[in-house]
């Protein structure tokens, strides 16, 4: 008796989990789906346009990868974004791990006004600023340049202090205080105590500053304003689209490009991704 | 201590990049004698203007230029010169519906003397005329060079399906189409595609200007029995089982002809290439058909427009400036973009050559264009009522009497109109 109800609980117990795994793969499935046809479209051969009624192509071929390469500025964009992106990681990390290092351990006056402020002045979406913005950078001769946008993309970088300066909080303050007795200055204390503690949160901060300026489009078209040898790809790919002859002709290279462009955000993931799910967790739960 | 190594390694920091970036603000400032233009034009074009900038430098020998070519869509220019004008390229491509809009930003620089002497013999008068204002007056002032003539629609069909003679008019290409069960493609969503069928019974508007360039006053009858007539018509197609439905663009027109779905389909030229390919032997192509509504049988009209160059008065070199513009209008770029890109010229020579007389496209074209309104002075809230309408008929929300809980075409119409002359009471 006893047998038999342990065994018919172990039959529900897995039709359960039948049923849970098969609504997870149906939504993975739904969630996949764009993604391979991107991959799928990009190695079409024909030319039919954007609207056909079927998925896999009638000619597999690698030309639409050749034409990105070869006939378009598809290379120049992706060295520019390539660039900005780099220089508004170091910049943004380096500004970021000061910032919420500061806030979290030292106290000084005005320091939660401070952060009140911050947070409150982050919460604005950044292109409510974009003509002001733009008209100061005009002043400053940085319009049309990559270095402007690199100076747009890193100037706020220190509002986005708060999940980094959670980690930081619940790293022991106790920590710091043996190090000052043992004669560390903070400078000290910050690259050979609490950096070493905080590789998770680094990599968080990495991460997030490379993808903000990789799939960024309104600033760069704003700045760059119709020159293609300074456009990002969000950009050029956008001017595609905004022609209606190209649109369809550069359908397939479009999506090419898509796939290319993914490549670095999915290798950095794919890299960092056990730091990052630690780092999210860690900065958030305990902070 | 460590602070203070901290604030000037920062310091140190903030300097380099500025630097750099000083550095980069001034490159290529070390040619200074050559002069310095900007030209902004379609991304489908930039390697050929990239070639005419060349043989612009070739044709004045006697003086340095710097050009720089950037991405401008024509009907976008607006758009995308309104950001900055004193920013924005030196001479830039427009479609003329453009140009009371860039003339409100101060975008646009007058063309006179020579340059407009020239302009005027060499094109066709409607396309100078599609760039100015009081033409014909003495405050008469011309604001762009003409180049392509093209901006317009007309029908492409499949002569396998629809023959030339059942092409005449709409319910013997609806006919013959249901008979084959095939689709007709007629973008009756998009407004500039439903405002034709209006004005071939006759509607039309009427939109006076202020001194800035704002909407003074607007008249438009859209809703008087003439609209009633245009909705019947355009419901006649709407209700046709061979009607391919909203959102009909390029790209469905070339995948329905290509996967033979479709067999007529209205467009422009910007289609031509494609078309043909796809079509071969059975590419067939003329004006819009007439269509029939009680017993009156009226040739359905169209929108034209042309494109031009518009020259930026903020451009630090307008002398120049003009004279790039008038060189890429000229009738050798004329003739080159054609041969390149099937771009319809405005000038008289170009549009006399046997290649472009003999072109069944650009016949199909000039046999529309006797029957197209001009796109100026379009009020400005004409397009988003339209668009509504449009997607009412086609949705089969409206009717002449009003039967089955739908709307009065009347009424509809009313409403329509009372929102496009809107903008007045808004500035």
């Amino acid at each position: 008796m006893e047998k038999k109800k342990y065994r018919s609980k172990k039959v529900s117990e897995r039709i359960s989990l039948v049923l849970i795994y098969a609504v997870l793969i149906i939504i993975s499935l739904i969630w996949l789906i764009p993604f391979f046809m991107l991959i799928i479209l990009s190695f079409r051969g024909e030319q039919v346009g954007m609207s056909a009624d079927y998925l896999f192509p009638k000619q597999w071929s690698f030309d639409n990868y050749v034409k990105l390469f070869t006939q378009t500025k598809f290379l120049t964009w992706y060295g520019n974004t390539m660039l900005v992106s780099a220089v508004v990681t170091v910049f943004q990390t380096v500004i970021v791990l000061m910032t919420s290092y500061a806030l979290s351990r030292l106290r000084f006056r005005m320091r939660k006004p401070l952060m009140n402020l911050m947070l409150i002045l982050g919460m604005f979406p950044g292109f409510l600023s974009m003509t002001a913005v733009y008209f100061v950078l005009k002043e400053i001769n940085l319009t049309q340049n990559l270095f402007g946008l690199i100076l747009v993309f890193t100037a706020s970088s220190a509002m986005q202090y708060y999940i980094c300066k959670g980690f930081f909080d619940t790293i022991p303050k106790s920590l710091d205080e043996a190090a000052r007795i043992d004669g560390a200055s903070r400078h000290t204390i910050f690259v050979k105590i609490i950096l070493p503690l905080a590789k998770p949160i680094i990599i968080y901060t990495v991460l997030t500053a490379f993808i903000a300026p990789w799939g960024e489009y309104m600033f760069s078209s704003f700045i760059m304003l119709g020159d293609p040898d300074k456009f990002t790809v969000a950009v050029g790919m956008k001017s595609w689209l905004d022609n209606s002859t190209l649109a369809s002709e550069y359908f397939t290279v479009f999506c090419a490009a898509a796939v290319v462009v993914s490549i670095p955000i999915t290798a950095l993931f794919i890299w960092l991704q056990r730091y990052y799910v630690e780092g999210i967790t860690g900065g958030s739960v305990k902070g | 201590m460590m602070k203070k190594r901290i604030v000037s390694l920062l310091a140190c920091g903030v300097l380099a990049a500025s630097a750099v970036a000083g550095l980069t603000a001034c490159d290529g400032g070390g040619d200074g004698d050559a002069i310095k233009l900007t030209l902004w034009g379609s991304a489908a074009q930039q390697e050929t203007f990239t070639k005419m900038a060349e043989e612009f430098k070739k044709a004045n020998p006697d003086k340095k230029y710097d050009i720089k070519i950037g991405i401008g869509e024509e009907d976008m220019a607006y758009s995308n010169v309104s950001k900055d004008p004193s920013a924005a390229a030196d001479v830039y491509c427009y479609s003329n519906d453009q140009l009371i809009p860039l003339l409100s930003v101060g975008a646009l620089a007058r063309i006179g003397g020579t340059n407009l002497d020239k302009v005027k013999a060499e094109n066709s008068e409607e396309s100078v005329k599609s760039g100015a204002l009081g033409w014909g007056t003495e405050e008469e002032k011309v604001y762009g060079y003409p180049y392509a003539s093209d901006n317009g629609y007309f029908m492409y069909y499949d002569k396998s399906v629809v023959t030339e003679a059942q092409a005449g008019s709409l319910e013997s290409v609806i006919a013959a189409c249901e008979s084959a069960g095939k689709k007709i493609g007629w973008a009756l969503d998009v407004p500039w595609y439903t405002a034709g069928w209006f004005f071939s019974f006759g509607c039309s508007y009427n939109v006076e200007y202020d001194a800035n360039y704002k909407e003074k006053k607007i008249e438009i009858d859209f809703n008087n029995e003439n609209g009633i007539k245009a909705s019947k018509a355009i419901a006649k197609l709407t209700s046709s089982k061979s009607f391919a439905g909203k959102g009909t663009d390029n790209n469905t027109i070339i995948t329905g002809f290509s996967t033979k779905q479709m067999a007529v389909a209205v467009s422009g030229t910007w289609n031509a290439k494609k078309l043909r390919e796809t079509l071969g032997e059975n590419y067939g192509v003329c004006k819009l058909p007439t269509v029939t509504v009680g017993s009156e049988t009226k040739q359905l009209y169209s929108f034209k427009g042309y494109k031009l160059f518009g020259v930026n008065p903020h451009s630090n070199a307008p002398a120049e400036a003009h004279k790039l513009a008038q060189f890429l209008s000229g009738e050798a770029m004329q003739k080159e973009r054609f041969e390149k890109h099937l771009i319809g010229p405005t000038n008289t020579a170009v549009a006399n050559l046997d290649s472009i007389k003999n072109d069944v496209t650009f016949a199909a074209l000039n046999a529309q264009s006797a029957f197209a309104l001009e796109q100026t002075s379009v009020p400005s809230n004409f397009w988003e009522p339209l668009k509504n309408y449009g997607l009412n008929i086609i949705d089969d929300l409206v009717d002449e009497a009003g039967t089955g809980g739908r709307l009065t075409y009347e009424a509809q119409l009313t409403k329509m109109v009372e929102q496009i002359k809107g903008s007045v009471s808004v500035s």
